[in-house]
């Protein structure tokens, strides 16, 4: 058995007990103990604890799963996207002045480039996750299909939002937008917490960070 | 062997026992998950996986019947020991005689085919 085979099996069960909503303290700790086990017999991961969807599926049975998993996973980032866009459309309506910033074309046009970047890094990284939960365009549709809702309920609210603010005030509602995108955000993180003494070594970092230092050398 | 049926037969049998037999090893002293598996397996209980292990730990945790630790083993790095609870250890002295008593009359009934 590969090292690698055996890091894949445990990104990939970390992976999936991290989006099923168990707690990330939990997930350290059962992927620390995994990483033991495999190391004192030297065996296979997936003949030693089957095939990671079936293993995560009967741990999940068993451990504590955050409250509220689908919040995290639906509802978090509507209100992460949803800010966003108001607070992008409030800055480049119309404003006051009756100075065009940037046309909605052009804001829908900058959302899309937006949706396709973070789709394309969402395959990414479920690909070097060999994480096969959803095919990739299911992925690609879901995180698209989010920005686009964010879009239009950006446009709804931000282009009136903005057409009756100074510029000096749309700062304000760029700021409050911005304020609520990261308390979403921190709101979604689930770390995992891995017991002192392990070496997490490559697991410690997301394959998107190990991708970026890979190409920063 | 997963065909054989007297292999498939011991296999459901652990199954409805397994828990109570790590609460027995447990009552002997702190295990940690691969010194369980590799007790049962030495009393001719059979190998028992990690995938079948770990959940039933993770349940056991979860009920307060065992309560896990990480400290460091003998040799080599820290290890998540367990350590039966007091619930635990009453459920063991509890159902231990139930089991036994069971098992008693399933081999009653079965005498027939010695």
């Amino acid at each position: 058995m590969t090292a690698n085979r055996r890091t894949t099996y445990l990104q990939q069960l970390m992976s999936r007990l991290l989006y099923s909503g168990v707690d990330g303290s939990d997930v350290g700790d059962l992927v620390a103990e995994v990483a033991q086990h495999l190391e004192d017999t030297g065996s296979d991961p997936i003949e030693e604890f089957g095939p990671v969807p079936e293993f995560a599926v009967e741990v999940i049975a068993q451990r504590r799963v955050r409250k509220r998993a689908w919040l995290r996973r639906v509802a978090l980032p509507w209100l992460a996207i949803v800010p966003f866009a108001v607070g992008f459309n409030a800055l480049v309506a119309r404003p006051a002045d009756d100075t065009v910033f940037v046309s909605a074309t052009e804001s829908f046009a900058t959302f899309a480039f937006i949706a396709a970047v973070v789709a394309g890094i969402h395959v990414m990284v479920r690909r070097r996750r060999g994480d096969s939960r959803l095919p990739p365009l299911i992925g690609v549709a879901v995180v698209s299909g989010l920005f686009a809702a964010g879009s239009v309920a950006g446009d709804l609210i931000g282009t009136d939002l903005g057409a009756t603010l100074s510029n000096a005030q749309r700062w304000v509602v760029v700021g409050v937008a911005s304020a609520l995108l990261v308390g979403a955000l921190v709101a979604a993180r689930n770390p995992v917490k891995f017991p002192d003494s392990f070496e997490a070594g490559n697991l410690a970092y997301s394959p998107l960070m190990r991708m970026v230092r890979r190409a920063a050398g | 062997m997963a065909d054989d049926p007297i292999s498939s037969r011991h296999s459901q049998w652990l199954k409805g026992v397994l828990d109570l037999c790590v609460l027995g090893l447990l009552a002997t002293g702190d295990q940690y998950g691969y010194e369980i598996a590799r007790q049962l397996e030495g009393r001719g209980l059979g190998r028992i996986n990690g995938g079948t292990l770990y959940p039933l730990l993770a349940r056991l945790e979860g009920e307060s019947l065992v309560s896990g630790k990480w400290k460091p083993s003998e040799q080599g790095p820290e290890r998540k020991y367990y350590a039966l609870t007091v619930e635990g250890m009453e459920l063991l002295q509890a159902a231990a005689p139930l089991w036994r008593e069971f098992a008693g009359r399933a081999h009653g009934v079965m005498g027939g085919g010695r």
